[in-house]
């Protein structure tokens, strides 16, 4: 569907939804739970039409290399298996202490970015929180949306009624507007200027949930690096957490923030990111083809480091070790760089400049370190803390900037 | 300073080579030569590129995809100098600024190989019958004088010129200047050549408001710098046909150079010249090495005249080599914004 103007097919999308929305409402979690998981599983299955079909499309639309189209999908489906859905609608149920909630009557998903599987934590909460949705995927997603919708429709076809999948171009302002004014809650990814661009077109009434530009960060404290294997550990986890998707999501580290003093130096230690464990990665799972937009900025960025500090590179990946110079964006496409820092102090302050737009700090520690490192980040801060190797893999109920991922969708009302 | 530097070292010798170099027919494989004795003093001289070169595990025997090309970005955050700390009385240029706000720097001490380069490419390629009018587009030198566009343009004004008309004042276009400069070639019957940043010649062809000249044979406007970035962005095809619509100009030569080197190039019918003394080869973005012909890459510019900064230097610019020659595709989309149409949109606020 597109056209610049918001047509009657337009209106017949979003009327199918609401009306979509009478049987999500009336559903009960396990047929909600069974309905998701088994669509999921659909598509997880090479062997299936949709799962076969996917193979076959998004390699080569999302500029991947199959064998990370296959681990991020995976890891994308896993979190939609009945026992992850049924955590985390009892996550949604601990979150209101039992008070009344009542659905959204409609909600609207704009995604913009480089990560296909974007769309698919987002639907499953509407659904979770029986909420019908319009969604406009984004052009990285070379179709998971409609087949995951296709999916759905084997899986519940009654409930799948609930979902209305509409693609346009960000020019096709009337679309947005449209969609957006029959909507409760807006949820919107992308660029800031995307978000700038469909908060104002929003009605007053309407609930916003921006999710902005942002980057990961990673940070390796002394005790990670005792010893070689576990300085091996680290940098292979971190390995894949920069290859997965080629780094070009909102969750992808652009720098290692590495606490000297260790047995292994925070260069030593960037020697061995490069030359062990992203090198193994480029055999096992090679970086898609690179735009020459991100070549040019590439050649910048490892020219600058390789003059800072010291460049490891091989073909496909770069690391600079910089020190203790400012942290610079990466060009993704699997280009990092290397800092040194004291301790958790300093990284609270190298953290603070990025603030909302820290979206994933990736830490090489245990669960109890990275308590004491939440505690410690400024106020500004909201990143989803998680162990290094699990960057690009947010659970259902991961936070993101800052909100449950229910935000908006769900809403509380008292009976005085 | 040690005898590495200075006239009096090996600086002094290598300066005195390649101005022979220029001044005279200059076959590619003595260029390259060259070429690769510049940049092998320079790997030893210069820190910056010598970090590079090692970094990039340069070697100097192997042609000039050997040794490394300096990132035109390196020039924002470093001295990238064979004078590691500033030489009384050397002249700075600076680049016309990227959307961070931080201006690279080219510090040269001793302008001769510019001046030899730029006269030497000039006479060559814009003034092959000698001086004539000349009206500029883009700030006198003692307005602006960081910007290598405006010295260059000066030096134009000496070598070239038989009488100069500047008509950008103060940050501002003088209307009432070009159209003085444009009539009065008119009048006299005598060729002028239109020099400046592309951003200017557009706000030109804004001011001059549909009103026509027919310039005497010979004339020709020179446009230099894009637009990416800027408020107002004009494809170069669109730029040439108003310039010979509404100047009546016989010709349209860009010119393309930036801050970063010391020697210029010219684009004819949509090709690019590029002087003996000078290499551009368009490069791989991962193996930094030549695309094979008629693929799109990263233009790498090798310039002998750079004696003082770096022989290499490595743009965000595409090109591709065609049947033609050299076609430049523009900035790479995503690369940071950068040449000296910047400038004058700064000034116009």
């Amino acid at each position: 569907m597109s056209g610049e103007a918001f047509t009657d097919a337009h209106e017949r999308l979003v009327a199918r939804a609401v009306e979509g929305g009478r049987a999500l409402r009336q559903a009960s979690s396990e047929r909600l739970v069974a309905a998701l998981a088994q669509a999921a599983a659909r598509l997880a299955d090479p062997t299936s039409g949709p799962g076969a079909a996917l193979r076959e499309w998004i390699p080569e639309r999302a500029g991947l290399h199959p064998a990370n189209v296959e681990r991020t999908l995976q890891d994308a489906l896993a979190v939609l298996a009945e026992p992850p859905l049924r955590a985390a609608l009892r996550g949604f149920e601990r979150a209101h202490h039992g008070r009344p909630t009542t659905p959204a009557r409609l909600a609207c998903f704009v995604l913009a970015g480089n990560v296909y599987t974007a769309a698919l934590r987002p639907l499953a909460w509407a659904l979770l929180c029986r909420v019908p949705v319009v969604l406009k995927p984004a052009s990285a997603d070379a179709g998971l949306t409609e087949l995951f919708a296709l999916a759905l429709a084997e899986a519940d076809p009654e409930l799948a009624e609930a979902v209305g999948v509409v693609r346009f171009g960000r020019d096709e302002a009337a679309v947005l507007e449209g969609l957006a004014s029959r909507a409760d809650v807006v949820h919107a990814w992308g660029s800031d200027r995307t978000m700038v661009e469909v908060r104002a077109k929003l009605p007053a009434s309407t609930a916003f949930v921006s999710h902005g530009h942002g980057l990961g960060l990673a940070y390796v404290p002394r005790a990670a690096l005792s010893g070689l294997e576990s300085a091996e550990r680290v940098a292979d986890a971190l390995a894949l957490d920069v290859a997965l998707y080629d780094q070009r999501g909102c969750l992808s580290p652009h720098a290692v923030l590495v606490e000297g003093g260790g047995e292994l130096s925070p260069v030593d230690f960037a020697a061995l990111l490069s030359e062990r464990s992203l090198a193994a990665l480029a055999r096992e799972m090679p970086r898609g083809p690179m735009p020459l937009s991100v070549g040019a900025m590439q050649v910048q960025w490892r020219g600058i480091g390789a003059v800072r500090g010291e460049l490891f590179e091989g073909d496909g990946w770069g690391v600079t070790f910089e020190g203790l110079h400012p942290i610079r964006l990466s060009p993704g496409y699997r280009n990092v760089a290397v800092h040194e820092i004291s301790g958790p102090a300093a990284l609270a302050m190298r953290c603070a400049p990025f603030g909302g737009h820290l979206k994933a700090l990736g830490i090489a520690a245990p669960l109890e370190v990275r308590w004491s490192v939440a505690s410690g980040l400024p106020a500004s801060l909201c990143p989803r803390l998680c162990e290094v190797g699990h960057m690009q893999r947010p659970g259902l109920l991961s936070a993101g900037d800052g909100d449950a991922p229910w935000a908006g969708l769900s809403r509380v009302f008292d009976v005085d | 300073m040690s005898a590495e530097q200075g006239p009096g070292g090996r600086e002094g010798a290598l300066r005195q080579r390649i101005a022979e170099a220029l001044a005279a027919p200059l076959s590619p494989s003595l260029r390259d030569t060259l070429l690769a004795e510049v940049a092998a003093w320079q790997a030893v001289v210069n820190p910056v590129f010598a970090r590079l070169c090692k970094a990039r595990r340069a070697r100097f025997d192997a042609g000039p995809e050997g040794w490394p090309a300096v990132p035109t970005d390196l020039f924002r955050m470093a001295r990238i100098s064979v004078h590691p700390v500033p030489v009384p009385g050397e002249r700075v240029f600076h680049t016309s600024g990227t959307t961070s706000g931080v201006r690279g720097a080219h510090a040269l001490a001793d302008l001769s190989l510019y001046d030899l380069a730029a006269e030497t490419a000039a006479r060559a390629q814009l003034f092959p019958s000698g001086p004539m009018r000349l009206a500029m587009l883009a700030a006198h030198p003692d307005e602006v004088p960081d910007s290598s566009l405006s010295y260059m343009l000066g030096r134009f004004e000496a070598w070239f010129g038989v009488r100069t008309d500047w008509c950008w004042r103060g940050g501002a276009l003088d209307v009432e200047a070009l159209i003085a400069a444009l009539e009065g070639a008119v009048d006299a019957g005598a060729p002028l050549a239109l020099l400046g940043t592309s951003f200017a010649f557009v706000h030109a062809l804004d001011a001059l408001d549909g009103r026509r000249w027919s310039l005497p044979a010979g004339s020709f406007a020179m446009p230099t710098g894009g637009f990416k970035g800027r408020t107002r962005e004009v494809e170069p095809a669109a730029l040439h046909a108003g310039l010979v619509q509404t100047l009546g100009v016989h010709a349209v030569k860009g010119e393309y150079g930036m801050t970063e080197l010391c020697s210029q190039m010219y684009e004819h019918g949509g090709v690019l010249w590029v002087p003996p003394w000078m290499r551009a080869t368009p490069v791989d973005p991962d193996s930094l090495r030549p695309v094979p012909d008629g693929d799109a890459g990263l233009l790498r510019l090798d310039d002998l005249a750079n004696l003082e900064s770096a022989v290499s230097i490595q743009t965000a610019d595409l090109a591709r080599r065609t049947e033609r020659g050299l076609v430049l595709l523009g900035r790479a989309p995503g690369a940071s914004p950068r040449g000296c149409s910047l400038a004058v949109e700064e000034a116009l606020g």
